[in-house]
């Protein structure tokens, strides 16, 4: 289980990263983080809204409404030029706090 | 049984009670909470389930509004552009849809825009003459310091205030009260002063006789000269611009001599037009010390009263304090006096004078401070009136628009842009108006300007106030009539809206409405009460019989021949058959300028009587056909008629004397015997009660020439080349009449009758706009309704009835709360007049009946054209 405050620190990044390749809605987004985490991440399903809504404020995402095959009406968000810069700064912060506590955590010795 | 579109329409609702959550968010978070609920369905859940396993892993209600609105405070303290803030796109949209629905409901629009562009400009215009009448003497630079002293005499039980004050009391002030500065003495105004310059007379021209130090404390700008020296020596004169052009010409007048009463006058100073708001008209001015000699001025005795006085006090004196000084330093030199001496602020002289008697200033277009009040008390009213009109009819109007707010919240429009849409619309509405308004009050300012009896101009110094003003109550007026439609209709949920339009403009709007259109009446109706009291008032004053004959009587300055050979000059005259009598004197006496220095034969001690006095000649009778109560009047078949005197009835009453015929009178000292009463006459307007009068033979300045009507031109060139016979041509004949005169006691009351008038059918014109389209949305409203009531039977007249009914009503109410409004200021106004006529029921019924038919007229024009509609098409459309 992972804390609620690494969700809440790790939620934005791992949206950006999503969207990087293409754009998504929100429930298909859920899904893919499920998926890829293997179901450690769970996020509670409509959390994720207020989230995009407040990157979309804050200018990281754009959102347009499509109709699927389906003849659902969904919203599909895309990342913005100012999306991929803040998760490239995003990328590096998490790179070196993954660096810092591998290297701290690589020989544990006094484990044996 | 469970019924899945039902269960998430009710979650939906739930989350639409959130303010944060918009539209759009729900419809996402439905989409999701569908495709959860597909994916459990198809793990093999049947649908109630896969609902709850759906709503199992969503995160509550409460918690997403939390969320939300983290989003949107996120959004507030983040975003460095707020989209719902400035949408320029949207704003231009606004605006097309506002014009778009002026351009089609182009009546509608032209009513709502024209009855505030009306009341407006009608509120500028009245705005314009208040700001004139407040204007009056502030351009003088110390102007709060200056003060007029009044005298109140209550002699003979009257009281008689006038401008006037004992001649030495400045100077005695300036010597015993430090807070007294200085002091000048004015006699000012009156023309046909013997002014020329060489064998040029300028006659039309106003003196000011006045101490040195006049231009001291009244800033009069000048031109030429120095304002301090300028009147130092006995014989030096300042002419304004205007004279000084009119006597020299090009020339420079300064030091230039010109004559006055005969004597050399020098000019030593040229000072600018004096403007129309100054109290003290001149053109020109000159030491009053010249008036003793001149004109027997006692300027040392204390009894002298025929100047005014005005005193400059320090900035911190006690006005009550100098009043109480100053009167006890007026005991000290008149210890005989009746009555007081007071100080009246220079600020007040125009607006304050009324009851003052101002005749050494010659000041007669004095403001009326009552007609300020009762002119802003309207204009406010017509404001008011316009604007409710305004808002009653945009409401109405929106009402309509329900469909346009529901798609325009579908396409997610927040309530917040509906309100600044509105409001905006509105905004844009009046201030078309206030455009429209400015356009008519420069159209209609030269009438205005007539009406008023003075030259004002929109673009004067202080007007600009009035239009700052207006600019804000044309906002006030936007936000007010912007306001219902931007809170009430935004609020609707649009399904609503789409599925029934009826629902709208019926119930609330509808009481509100209609206390606006009482509100209305009730103002209009009053006005109608009061300008019909005021018509009848005047008639009532113009068709009294005064006593004596008015029509068909000049009057003339007696000089030369007519001053001091009146009798040969008289049967001259007289040998035109057109000329029927001649006499002269002056008109006949209102006895303001009484004395109490009179006695009679057995007069109880306790008695006090003033009374005036009117010069005349034997001949009077003849040409006024007075009439006598009782002995006769003068003859000149009595030699030493001259001594006797013939009063009037009233001043027999006051005196209390029985069969006063033959018994002594003495006025002033000059005893006579008493040959004749004459039976009462109104020597002045109808405002003042008769007053007790004593008539006896002397030189009076006017001829009177009673003439035949018929040929009234004719008389008018004899009478000329007559007068140049008797006094000459350097004094241009100039004359009046009598009737004429007697109208020009009323000239206020008419020049306020006039303006009400024009006011009352502004407002009926106002209120009818409103009443017009009121009835038209109401009809319409009701076109279903009245489709029915056709199909069931009704019939034209009765639809007529039932729509014109309910407007009726109201008209009816309106009548019974402005009747005491009306009777109120009738009865204070009536109160001023010492004959008026009675405030009888006829006036209110007739005002109630003409409101009543101007209502009806304007209703029953939609009425009928509802009421004759063809009833298919009417219910067709559903």
């Amino acid at each position: 289980m992972i804390s609620k405050n690494l969700i809440a620190a790790s939620t934005k990044p791992i949206i950006l990263s999503i969207l990087i390749s293409s754009e998504d809605y929100g429930y298909q987004i859920i899904q893919r983080v499920k998926d890829i985490s293997g179901g450690v991440l769970e996020w509670s399903d409509n959390m994720l809204y207020p989230v995009l809504r407040r990157m979309e404020k804050g200018g990281l995402l754009v959102s347009r409404w499509k109709t699927s095959k389906e003849g659902r009406l969904r919203r599909y968000y895309r990342i913005t030029e100012k999306g991929r810069e803040e998760l490239d700064s995003e990328r590096r912060q998490w790179l070196s706090v993954n660096q810092a506590l591998t290297k701290l955590w690589k020989p544990l010795p006094s484990l044996e | 049984m469970f019924n899945l579109e039902k269960e998430i329409r009710k979650w939906s609702k739930a989350l639409r009670r959130s303010e944060d959550l918009e539209d759009s968010d729900i419809a996402e978070l439905e989409s999701h909470l569908r495709d959860e609920i597909d994916h459990q369905i198809k793990n093999g859940l049947d649908e109630e389930q896969a609902f709850r396993a759906a709503l199992e892993k969503s995160a509550s209600a409460d918690i997403l509004r939390e969320e939300y609105e983290k989003a949107k405070l996120y959004e507030r303290n983040h975003a460095f552009w707020h989209p719902s803030n400035i949408m320029p796109s949207l704003i231009w949209s606004y605006m097309k849809i506002a014009l778009r629905k002026v351009k089609r409901h182009k009546g509608f629009s032209l009513i709502n825009i024209a009855g505030l562009a009306i009341g407006m400009a009608a509120c500028i215009l009245i705005l314009i003459w208040v700001q004139d009448e407040l204007s009056y003497d502030r351009f003088h630079e110390n102007a709060d310091q200056i003060f007029r002293i009044n005298s109140v005499d209550t002699s003979g039980g009257q009281t008689f205030i006038q401008a006037g004050s004992p001649a030495p009391l400045g100077q005695a002030l300036m010597e015993e009260l430090p807070e007294v500065e200085n002091f000048v003495r004015v006699q000012a105004g009156w023309p046909r002063w013997n002014l020329h310059l060489g064998d040029k007379n300028f006659l039309e021209e106003y003196l000011a006789a006045v101490d040195p130090t006049f231009f001291e404390i009244f800033q009069f700008p000048f031109i030429k000269g120095d304002p301090k020296t300028a009147l130092d020596d006995r014989y030096s004169i300042v002419l304004t611009e205007d004279l000084a052009k009119k006597i020299f010409g090009d020339e420079d007048p300064m030091g230039e001599t010109l004559q006055l009463n005969d004597a050399d006058m020098t000019v030593t100073g040229i000072i600018e037009n004096i403007p129309r708001n100054s109290h003290l008209h001149f053109t020109f001015a000159f030491p009053a010390v010249n008036m003793t000699e001149w004109r027997e001025s006692k300027l040392d005795e204390w009894t002298y009263t025929q100047f005014a006085t005005y005193v400059v006090l320090r900035k911190d004196a006690n006005i009550a304090d100098v009043n109480t000084k100053m009167m006890s330093l007026a005991r000290q030199h008149l210890p005989k006096i009746q009555g007081r001496v007071y100080l009246q602020p220079l600020k007040d002289l125009h607006l304050h004078s009324t009851q003052i008697n101002t005749w050494m200033l010659a000041y007669p277009n004095k403001g009326n401070i009552t007609y300020v009040y009762l002119f802003s008390l309207t204009a406010f009213c017509v404001l008011l009136l316009a604007c409710i009109n305004f808002m009653n009819l945009s409401t109405a109007r929106y009402a309509g628009r329900a469909k346009e707010v529901g798609m325009r919240k579908v396409l997610g429009a927040r309530k917040s842009d509906l309100i600044k849409q509105f409001l905006g619309e509105s905004t844009l509405l009046t201030f078309l108006s206030l455009l429209v308004a400015v356009f008519l009050v420069k159209l209609m300012l030269p009438v205005f300007t007539r009406l008023a009896g003075k030259e004002m101009s929109l673009i004067q110094s202080g007007n600009w106030r009035i239009l700052i003003g207006l600019f804000f109550i044309a906002l006030v007026t936007s936000l007010i009539s912007g306001s219902y439609p931007a809170l009430f209709l935004s609020s609707f949920q649009p399904v609503k809206v789409f599925k029934n339009i009826e629902l709208l403009g019926t119930s609330r709007g509808g009481a509100l409405r209609k206390v606006l259109v009482v509100l209305q009446f009730t103002f209009t109706i009053g006005l109608i009460i009061c300008t019909a009291v005021i018509y009848h008032q005047l008639h009532f004053m113009q068709n009294k019989d005064l006593g004596y004959d008015t029509e068909h009587i000049i009057s003339f300055a007696g000089y030369n021949d007519y001053e001091t050979n009146y009798e040969a000059a008289k049967s001259e005259l007289l040998q035109n058959p057109s000329v029927l009598a001649v006499c002269r004197g002056f008109p006949p006496p209102s006895g303001e300028w009484g004395t109490t220095e009179v006695d009679w034969e057995g007069r109880d001690p306790s008695v006090e009587v003033k009374i005036g006095r009117g010069p005349c000649s034997h001949d009077y009778l003849k040409v006024f056909n007075l009439k006598m109560a009782g002995g006769r009047f003068f003859s000149s078949e009595f030699a030493d008629d001259s001594r006797n005197w013939v009063l009037n009835e009233t001043a027999v009453k006051a005196m209390e004397m029985k069969d006063p015929v033959g018994k002594w009178f003495s006025f002033s000292g000059q005893k006579g015997t008493i040959i004749g009463i004459l039976k009462d006459f109104h020597g002045a307007s109808l405002h003042n009660p008769i007053a007790p009068v004593a008539m006896q033979p002397s030189r009076g300045f006017f001829v009177f020439v009673k003439y035949k009507p018929d040929n009234m031109a004719e008389i008018l060139s004899f009478l000329k080349t007559k007068w140049e016979k008797f006094v000459g041509t350097h004094i241009p004949f100039r004359y009046g009449f009598i009737d004429e005169n007697i109208e020009n006691w009323y000239t206020t009351e008419q020049r306020i009758g006039k303006i009400f008038r024009y006011f009352t059918l502004l407002t009926v014109f106002i209120a009818c706009l409103g009443l017009f389209g009121l009835a038209s949305f109401m009809a319409e409203r009701r076109t279903k309704e009245i489709g029915i009531r056709k199909v069931l039977g009704a019939g034209v007249s009765g639809i007529v009835l039932l729509l014109t009914k309910e407007f009726a009503k109201w008209v009816v109410v309106a009548n019974i709360l402005a009747w005491p409004i009306a009777y109120l200021v009738s009865k204070r106004w009536l109160a001023g007049f010492a004959y008026r006529i009675d405030l009888g029921w006829e006036i209110f019924v007739l005002s109630a009946l003409v409101a009543l038919l101007i209502a009806v007229i304007t209703v029953s024009y939609q009425a009928l054209k509802a009421a004759t509609a063809n009833p298919v098409k009417a219910l067709r459309y559903e």
